[in-house]
């Protein structure tokens, strides 16, 4: 139900951004609950984007994307992995002036750090043997009923970092579909990523995860539009447990 | 996978899982109009280049907060170039001498060639700022001086009033007959892409 007083007054203002404070919070407690207002806005919003075209149109040097390639590569998104800390050398290196004054329990501090740090990479080496000597594992995915005659593996490498899936008689889909891995683990669906198959319902994908493919105890997948959901919206096709 | 055939909302749902393919896609896309709209607010090519990067990183960061209902991905990227472009000017205080930030010096002509873009987008693209700027160009000179300073400097409705020397209620009016009329203008000449 639209309100009973409009805003469309400040609409094109607001689309500029030239609106001061109090109008411009107006606006947007208008907008939460006004569909007539949103209409209208996002004309305007078209007529913000237009204008940007009227300046002279030219390329940024291909350097900028390269820069902006390396930045993305080199810093990942918040939460996805843990960024680079410092060692531990380097934490203990940075106390030692700060416990200058308090010199004997600093020297005794830093002994326990030391026994605890070797005792941490000991661990971490005998961890990294073990791994060596674990196989790659294969995961097989078994069709639905949807999907009887199709089949897939994940082959999973031997730290469970990489992963490649292979499928094969999936049946092809139209263009605006396309087929959606999901990893499961505690009921919870992450995308590993969307693909395509050929005209034998031949495909591949290079499962990307934000945690070791080793972590995730069941796979599935499933029709989706083309680019993927959020989470799984269609049909399964496929799915297999590790 | 061919980022190519997705469409902008796609790639932006792609670039949420993290594939740096979509972010490269999106930016062989949009870069030059974010570059382009960047020199011309903050009119030196280093510090444009650095907006440049900064969007497109921006938007690497948060593509998960992109709402489809609520603008379209063209229009959420130019709004952070502006605002990107103005955050900087305004704080290094710094723009060359004599720079214009108007509608006047945008008239149709010369326009810098491009390397490696298919001939056919270039025309469509030039076409579209040809038609974007006989739009603007038949406004009431008060009013499009009004709209290049609340697009290109960022001023609210009091900044530009105080600058010109304006009652408040006459921007109001002039920033708002100016946003109809160029609205209905393009909407006349069809301009969309």
């Amino acid at each position: 139900m639209a309100n009973e007083y409009h805003v469309f007054d400040l609409i094109p203002a607001f689309a500029l951004g030239c609106l001061d404070g109090e109008e411009s919070q107006a606006v947007v407690a208008h907008l939460a609950s006004c569909a007539e207002c949103q209409a209208a806005l996002l004309s305007y919003q078209e007529v913000v984007d237009q204008m940007a075209y009227a300046v002279p149109q030219m390329d940024p040097p291909a350097t900028v994307k390269a820069a902006l390639m390396a930045q993305i590569q080199a810093g990942r998104k918040p939460g996805q992995a843990a960024l680079p800390t410092k060692s531990w050398w380097d934490t203990l290196w940075g106390f030692i002036p700060r416990l200058t004054p308090a010199w004997a329990v600093a020297s005794l501090a830093v002994i326990g750090f030391l026994v605890i740090s070797n005792l941490f990479l000991w661990n971490q080496i005998q961890e990294l043997r073990l791994r060596q000597d674990e196989p790659m594992a294969v995961v097989a995915l078994n069709g639905t009923e949807l999907t009887p005659q199709s089949s897939g593996m994940i082959v999973i490498s031997r730290d469970g970092l990489y992963g490649t899936l292979v499928v094969d008689q999936l049946p092809v889909l139209d263009e605006s579909q396309q087929y959606q891995l999901w990893l499961i683990k505690d009921g919870q669906r992450t995308s590993g990523g969307v693909f395509s198959v050929s005209d034998h319902g031949y495909g591949s994908l290079e499962v990307w995860s934000p945690q070791p493919l080793g972590s995730y105890g069941s796979f599935g997948i499933t029709i989706e539009p083309f680019g993927g959901s959020p989470g799984p919206t269609g049909d399964k096709v496929l799915g297999g447990d590790l | 996978m061919d980022y190519s055939k997705f469409d902008d909302v796609a790639l932006i749902r792609q670039i949420a899982l993290s594939r740096p393919e979509a972010l490269s896609e999106l930016y062989d896309r949009y870069s030059r109009l974010a570059f382009s709209l960047a020199l011309h607010i903050v009119g030196e090519a280093e510090m444009a280049e650095e907006v440049t990067q900064d969007v497109f990183f921006r938007i690497w960061e948060k593509a998960e907060t992109y709402q489809e209902d609520q603008a379209r991905v063209s229009t959420w990227l130019t709004s952070i170039t502006r605002n990107r472009s103005i955050d900087l000017l305004r704080r290094r205080k710094v723009r060359p001498e004599g720079y214009s930030l108007g509608w006047e010096d945008l008239q149709p002509g010369w326009e810098p060639a491009s390397e490696g873009r298919h001939p056919e987008d270039l025309t469509a693209q030039a076409i579209q700022t040809q038609r974007v700027r006989a739009a603007v160009a038949r406004l009431p000179a008060e009013q499009q001086q009004a709209l290049a300073m609340a697009f290109f400097e960022g001023y609210s409705h009091s900044e530009i009033a105080e600058r010109l020397g304006e009652p408040l209620g006459t921007v109001k009016t002039r920033i708002r007959s100016g946003m109809q009329k160029l609205r209905s203008l393009l909407q006349e000449e069809q301009i969309h892409p």
